[in-house]
């Protein structure tokens, strides 16, 4: 089959699977830039800039570790058809094309050719020409809908709609291909969730308030914040990860709740400990977006 | 009665409502609307960093360049194909034009909605298709697959060892390895474009850019096939794949060495006959202008004919007066050796006319252009 | 260079042409001024729908290429201001092209050039009111020598492809419509060429003229 609207390459086209190296001491590593600076508090540095994109109403960009994320929100845009008495709220979070998805292994079902010991391969054979998301995507698309959605003050903009995407430019996901979910699929969503925020303040759509979000590891009793993505072979063992977003001045109120683990039993304090830790880097990360925000109206 | 008053609107009300005359008051006083001057293309910064590539196995080449705020992002990645052994003997000479391939462009444009590709994106991808191809750029031979190699799997070792004829000659004669297939890489680019705010015609010139400078940075990794028995995966279509359109192309057991060290660059045709001190990418290729005319009408001014209009040269049409007033438009690819590589003129406006005059002035400056890239 | 052509072949459209040259068979219909789809209408001129179908396979990102060049062209020449609110439709249907084997590269340029040149028949068929006549030419350039309407040998073997297109005032080419070029070319076999193709559609514009003269006769030879 073949797509009419697009250049696709000749019709046998195939694409290779991603093989091993035949330079046996050429060990699988982790591909990407080398950890960023912490401060005390754990969390990395990240880079932030507004109002990049001109055609879009809000935009923003955000840059930390290995993930490059870029943000854009249309609206508030008018609809056709009937009268509807509040704003309708989308996000579409894609990655680019050929980049590897988090966990594509086990969400995206790209196969595995039992020729080659790397499992990885590139993401959907169709990746050039799909119009459809993923499903990584649909669940950080998802995830990002219902964290964002208590935020916004749909009733302002009746019979219109807001639309938010997402472009996922880079990831730190691993090249191991694991069949369990690491850090590196919460720790995008948790990234992507605040530069969407941020991309919303940009487009002067009113707020309730501002969502932040952190992301938090629990390995043995022992907390970690922000966690970077571990290369492959690690144990992952014993590890508890989550994503949790907030509206820190409404109380603190929870929006958003993401947690992946492969702990059969956990217990409640566990659970504490984490939304603690995913409350103080949301913390954390609201007074940075604070400060950047302050600075640039000067 | 009622009395008519005028009505004036500010600058920027006026370039959305009536774009033309903005434009002719611009133009009249010799500014532009983006307030270049009238031959002055916009400055296009090309980053440096190899980061897409580096970062992913899949992808090969890469490019990011940067117009005011115009962000296009060009990743290249390669497909495999199954050629005629015949054909493959056939030098580049003796094959004429049929000896050069192109890329398979897919041009995506951010704005803020998804869906099937615009007339304008597949009109880019196809443009820039051809272009590559006609400019005889890319040899067929700088893609053919020579000594791909044998993935054998050593029991004792339990993994996997790779052969190839010219690197392990010994190991590889003990293996029973059917070689008689060919192949040659296809290569597959996707460009995304952020922020677009330029006519198409310039989103040609920064795709075809993107594309030249992607290639001279592609590096070519070295090729095996996996052993057949290792048993075939039958996937099964579900009723909520999303896959919609493509789904056909086929895994098979062909498979991308990873190891850096055996990658080898592209080949390009670059001329050698260009003699300039640096040779970049785009000394073969060329790069591409955009220029459009544009009648403007005041009296009393010199080089006017008796009706008192003279046609004025704009180079890289930006903005919304520009790109809707303007119908009179050329793109031109120009190298280093002052050859053409492609003109593309339509004179689509019965009072600007691009006379040979023009279109000599045009030449001049996209000549000039290419030798400052 | 010489050029067959026909016209009013088609039953159940307003005009329509179908021209033979070289290896090129295409077949164009026009119909207009029509009622246009709402997206389409535009308020003080016609807006044109284009179509362009392939003579093998089905039509793609090439022919929608073809089509926006296509469409370029004729929204100056066509007298869009004379049918404002309306649309005129054409559709070129190629029947014979340069089918390129495998291993071959694939020319438009042919293509192009008997497109425009069969659109011109089949809008005078119609009625549709144009500024002035216009012609086209497909060349290719060999070392400085230059093909006219060159098969798919000589494009292979070409420097460089090109198609033009003049408009005719009074019987003389006035400007350049379009011009596609393609390959290497050097600045001075550019203008060369254009001058020479000046003279060669004017003999093609000759060859219209006569083809439209008896057309007329025909058709109102009830009125004599």
């Amino acid at each position: 089959m073949s797509d009419r609207r697009r250049l696709i390459g000749p019709l046998n086209t195939i694409i290779p699977n991603i093989g091993i190296s035949s330079n046996a001491t050429e060990a699988d590593v982790f591909k990407g830039p080398s950890s960023a600076t912490r401060n005390e508090d754990g969390l990395r540095q990240f880079f932030l800039k507004t109002g990049i994109i001109e055609n879009a109403n809000g935009s923003a960009y955000l840059e930390v570790g290995g993930n490059i994320i870029q943000v854009s929100v249309f609206g508030p845009r008018p609809i056709r058809g009937s009268f509807v008495d509040r704003a309708s709220f989308s996000v579409e979070c894609k990655f680019l094309p050929y980049i590897s998805q988090p966990n594509e292994q086990l969400y995206n079902n790209t196969t595995v050719n039992a020729g080659s010991t790397a499992n990885t391969g590139p993401t959907n054979a169709n990746a050039n020409g799909r119009t459809g998301l993923t499903n990584i995507e649909q669940k950080i698309s998802s995830y990002i809908e219902t964290a964002l959605l208590p935020s916004i003050v749909l009733e302002k903009y009746p019979k219109s709609t807001i639309d938010i995407f997402v472009t996922i430019l880079s990831t730190e996901s691993s090249n191991s291909g694991s069949t369990k979910v690491d850090a590196a699929l919460l720790g995008i969503s948790n990234w992507v969730l605040n530069c969407s925020s941020v991309a919303l303040v940009d487009s002067g759509i009113e707020l309730k308030d501002v969502v932040t979000s952190g992301v938090a590891t629990l390995k043995n009793d022992k907390l970690l914040l922000d966690p970077e993505v571990i290369s492959s072979g690690e144990d992952n063992e014993n590890t508890l990860t989550c994503v949790v977003s907030f509206m820190n001045l409404r109380n603190d109120e929870i929006v958003g709740f993401w947690m992946e683990g492969d702990q059969s039993k956990f217990e409640e304090s566990q659970v504490e400990q984490l939304i603690d830790g995913c409350n103080n880097m949301s913390r954390q990360v609201r007074a940075n977006i604070n400060s950047y925000f302050t600075s640039t109206l000067e | 009665m009622a009395e008519l008053k005028q009505v004036s609107f500010p600058p920027e009300i006026l370039a959305r409502i009536a774009p033309d005359i903005s434009l002719q008051r611009h133009l009249s006083i010799g500014l532009r609307p983006n307030l270049r001057n009238f031959t002055e293309f916009k400055p296009i910064d090309i980053a440096s960093n190899n980061e897409l590539t580096e970062n992913n196995n899949n992808v090969f080449g890469s490019s990011v360049i940067k117009s005011g705020s115009t962000t296009v992002i060009n990743t290249i990645t390669l497909g495999v194909v199954e050629v005629n052994s015949s054909t493959k003997s056939a030098t580049t000479e003796q094959l004429g034009n049929a000896g050069y391939t192109t890329v398979y462009p897919v041009i995506e444009i951010a704005r803020g909605r998804s869906g099937a590709p615009t007339d304008e994106e597949m009109i880019l991808s196809q443009t820039l298709h051809e272009t590559l191809l006609h400019s005889r750029l890319i040899p067929k031979a700088s893609l053919s697959i020579n000594n791909y190699g044998a993935a054998v799997y050593d029991a004792t070792l339990s993994n996997y060892s790779i052969y190839y004829p010219d690197l392990n000659p010994q190991e590889f004669e003990l293996i029973n390895f059917n070689h008689s297939k060919s192949y040659t890489f296809v290569l597959l680019s996707h460009i995304k474009i952020f922020s677009r705010q330029k006519s198409t015609s310039a989103l040609f010139d920064l795709c075809h850019l993107s594309t030249v400078h992607a290639l001279s940075r592609l590096q070519l990794p070295r090729v095996y096939i996996s052993d057949t028995t290792s048993g075939t995966k039958v996937s099964v279509k579900s009723r909520s794949s999303n896959t919609r359109g493509l789904v056909g192309l086929s895994r098979s057991n062909i498979n991308i060495d990873t190891n850096k060290e055996l990658f080898y660059p592209l080949v390009l045709n670059n001329s050698e006959d260009a003699m300039v001190d640096s040779s970049g990418p785009f000394d073969h290729s060329g790069v591409s202008s955009n220029f459009g005319v544009v009648t403007v009408a005041d009296a009393d001014k010199e080089g006017n004919d008796e009706e008192g209009k003279r046609s004025i040269l704009l180079a890289d049409l930006e903005g919304e007066a520009e790109e809707s007033a303007i119908l009179s438009r050329l793109s031109i690819i120009s190298n280093k050796s002052n050859t053409i590589k492609k003109i593309s003129l339509i004179n689509g406006d019965g009072n600007s006319e691009i006379s040979l005059d023009i279109l000599k002035q045009a030449l001049e400056i996209a000549k000039l252009r290419a030798q400052q890239m | 260079m010489t050029f067959q052509v026909r016209t009013s072949l088609l039953e159940n459209v307003d005009g329509s042409a179908e021209l033979q040259i070289g290896n090129t068979k295409v077949i164009t219909s026009v119909t207009g001024p029509i009622e246009p789809k709402a997206r389409q209408d535009l308020p003080n001129q016609a807006s044109l729908e284009i179509v362009i179908r392939p003579a093998v396979d089905l039509a793609s990102t090439r022919e929608k290429l073809l089509e926006d060049k296509l469409r370029s062209l004729l929204q100056s020449i066509i007298v869009r201001y004379k049918y404002p609110r309306q649309l005129i439709q054409i559709v070129v249907q190629f029947l014979v092209s340069d089918t390129s084997s495998e291993g071959e590269i694939d020319y438009t340029s042919n293509e192009l050039n008997a497109a425009i040149n069969c659109c011109y028949f089949a809008l005078i068929d119609a009625g549709v009111a144009l500024s002035a006549s216009f012609a086209s030419l497909s060349i290719s350039l060999n070392d400085g020598k230059a093909t006219y309407n060159p098969s798919l040998v000589d494009l292979n073997k070409s420097d460089s492809h090109h198609v033009i297109c003049f408009n005719i005032v009074k019987g003389k080419a006035d400007k350049i419509l379009l011009l596609e070029s393609q390959g290497d070319i050097e600045e001075e076999e550019l203008f060369t060429m254009i001058s020479n193709a000046v003279s060669e559609c004017e003999v093609i514009h000759q060859q219209q003229r006569k083809f439209i003269k008896e057309k007329v006769d025909n058709d109102y030879v009830w009125k004599q």
